[in-house]
């Protein structure tokens, strides 16, 4: 780790003033932060803490939650309306990582999470340079690692975390504090596609800092499920999930809500999908043609062509758990993710 | 031959001048002077006060300090164990405020004030913490370096309430601690007779053994 200069933010003022997410850069629960400072990715020359300027406290505000950016993910995931209002919120959170990661990492870094691709990140890898990459050598990146949709053709990194696929696909934003004023994003326009990077950007400006994030509540919200699919039981990033809501109106579906992880460059929202299931009857046929949908962009690169069926399976699967089963509760999630039941 | 040579060949004045040269860089920069006074530490430091196993404890620290090492190098306490260092392991779990975290990822800077918790004082005195017991009981290890992350670990998750509903429960809420001797099956045994789920015993003992 190189040396840094440490500061303790006093008042949201003092970190807004501060810190443009370059060379000064903020710093709440440290799980990617001083990882990545270990590995010299990230090399800021000064560092602000802002955990203690930040709520963590989790409203409920009637239509939504609103939850303050240091809240940590173990902390959403275990509040009551959470747990009644939008159980995909919980189960993206409790199926990340692990109980010690999710007691110090807050919610609004974890929105920031960067590429776990040990190639994109590696500080000898020229995969960033002003002209694009000098020498590409991403042809012989881990492929699980790769974006499959949202990668305007090229090999770019996926965007490896869980709560931010829900938080899309439920229509979640985000509220910012800056050096004059604040202004509120919507998660689709917070995250940006990669054009010319290895990786996805966010739309934070230098001089703002994330104060919280607002979650809609929708019948959708409430009948909702995360499917996480991986290369072992726990502790493992997603090859590919799916957030799914199903809002029913007799046998037809009123209102869908789809997201999807380990395929996007972001964390993706899928709108093809939910105009699939949208005023139609919750069967088979239409979750698969939703499925289809789903991943009909996707460009996937050599290596990763896999996870297009496993997309489409996983998609089907949720969909039919919510329509035959509901939403799982915890126990039932685990003896699912652990292969502990037969399908 | 030039008097910059021995007689070998080889430079000398050269390698004189390359050590006057880096001395006259670092008085160019103030911090880089500071930073031979600190030997070799950083440009500032924080001044941290923690309460370590009941001890309230004040220093002074270089901000790149994680609280593993601090606990490891600085206060001698060497039962948390430094696994991976990056998270991946759960070797080096502790307590801050009664929650179980990794020390590797915890900059100690941002725990400023904090009550931490090592398994040197999980229970202070001569007799063994009931979690410990029963890993000793169920011989829930082999090497036995994952071992104080496990309890550590262990002790959260029975006090969370994770462990008593079932074994996939107790695997679940147990899957930040990597075993690489695979004891994984004593583990989740001790953990479940620790938490009141199972019956006290000696695992080996249901063993059939087909002769």
């Amino acid at each position: 780790m190189i040396p840094f200069t440490y500061t303790d933010a006093g008042s949201i003022d003092d970190a807004t003033a501060a810190i443009d997410h370059d060379g000064v850069m903020a710093i709440a629960g440290g799980t990617t932060m001083v990882d990545l400072m270990k590995l010299n990715v990230l090399t800021p020359d000064r560092v602000v803490h802002v955990r203690g300027v930040l709520s963590d406290d989790v409203e409920d505000v009637g239509d939504s939650i609103r939850v303050g950016a240091a809240c940590t993910m173990a902390s959403l995931a275990d509040h009551p309306v959470v747990r009644e209002s939008m159980p995909v919120i919980r189960q993206s959170l409790i199926l990340a990582a692990t109980p010690q990661i999710r007691n110090m990492a807050t919610i609004a870094g974890n929105l920031m999470q960067r590429t776990r691709s040990t190639y994109f990140r590696h500080t000898d890898m020229d995969v960033d340079g002003p002209d694009g990459p000098r020498d590409d050598h991403s042809g012989h990146a881990d492929a699980s690692q790769l974006a499959v949709l949202g990668n305007g053709g090229r090999r770019v990194a996926l965007y490896p975390g869980d709560f931010a696929v829900p938080f899309v696909a439920l229509g979640g934003s985000v509220e910012v504090a800056s050096r004059d004023g604040g202004r509120t994003i919507d998660a689709g326009d917070f995250y940006k596609t990669p054009t010319e990077s290895f990786q996805y950007s966010t739309d934070l400006r230098p001089g703002e800092v994330v104060t919280h994030l607002r979650i809609p509540k929708s019948p959708a919200a409430k009948n909702s499920f995360y499917f996480k699919v991986r290369e072992r039981s726990s502790y493992a990033f997603a090859l590919v999930s799916v957030a799914a809501g199903l809002a029913m109106d007799g046998d037809t579906i009123s209102d869908a809500k789809i997201g999807l992880g380990g395929l996007g460059s972001v964390p993706w929202h899928s709108t093809a999908a939910e105009d699939a299931l949208r005023g139609k009857p919750a069967t088979d046929d239409v979750f698969a043609e939703a499925a289809r949908a789903a991943v009909a962009d996707a460009e996937p690169p050599p290596g990763a062509e896999m996870k297009v069926p496993l997309a489409r399976r996983a998609v089907v699967r949720t969909l039919r758990i919510l329509r035959d089963r509901g939403p799982l509760g915890d126990q039932e999630l685990f003896a699912m993710q652990h292969g502990r039941e037969s399908r | 031959m030039s008097d910059t040579s021995t007689g070998d060949g080889r430079a000398t004045t050269g390698r004189r001048d390359l050590f006057k040269g880096l001395t006259a860089a670092s008085a160019a920069a103030g911090w880089a002077t500071k930073a031979v006074a600190d030997a070799g530490q950083g440009p500032d430091r924080v001044a941290i006060t923690l309460t370590v196993n009941g001890e309230r404890v004040t220093d002074d620290v270089d901000p790149r300090t994680t609280l593993l090492d601090w606990i490891r190098e600085y206060r001698s306490m060497t039962g948390t164990k430094k696994g991976c260092d990056h998270g991946a392991c759960g070797a080096c779990t502790v307590h801050v405020d009664g929650k179980r975290v990794l020390s590797c990822l915890t900059l100690l800077a941002t725990i400023d004030g904090s009550e931490v918790t090592t398994i040197e004082g999980l229970n202070p005195g001569d007799d063994l913490h009931p979690v410990q017991e029963a890993f000793l009981r169920c011989d829930a290890y082999q090497c036995g370096y994952c071992t104080p992350g496990q309890i550590m670990s262990a002790v959260a998750c029975i006090d969370e309430g994770h462990a008593a509903a079932s074994q996939t429960e107790a695997r679940e809420w147990m899957s930040g601690n990597l075993c690489r001797c695979s004891a994984y099956p004593n583990i989740v045994a001790a953990v479940r007779q620790a938490a009141g789920a199972e019956a006290d015993g000696d695992p080996s003992e249901d063993v059939e053994v087909v002769r």
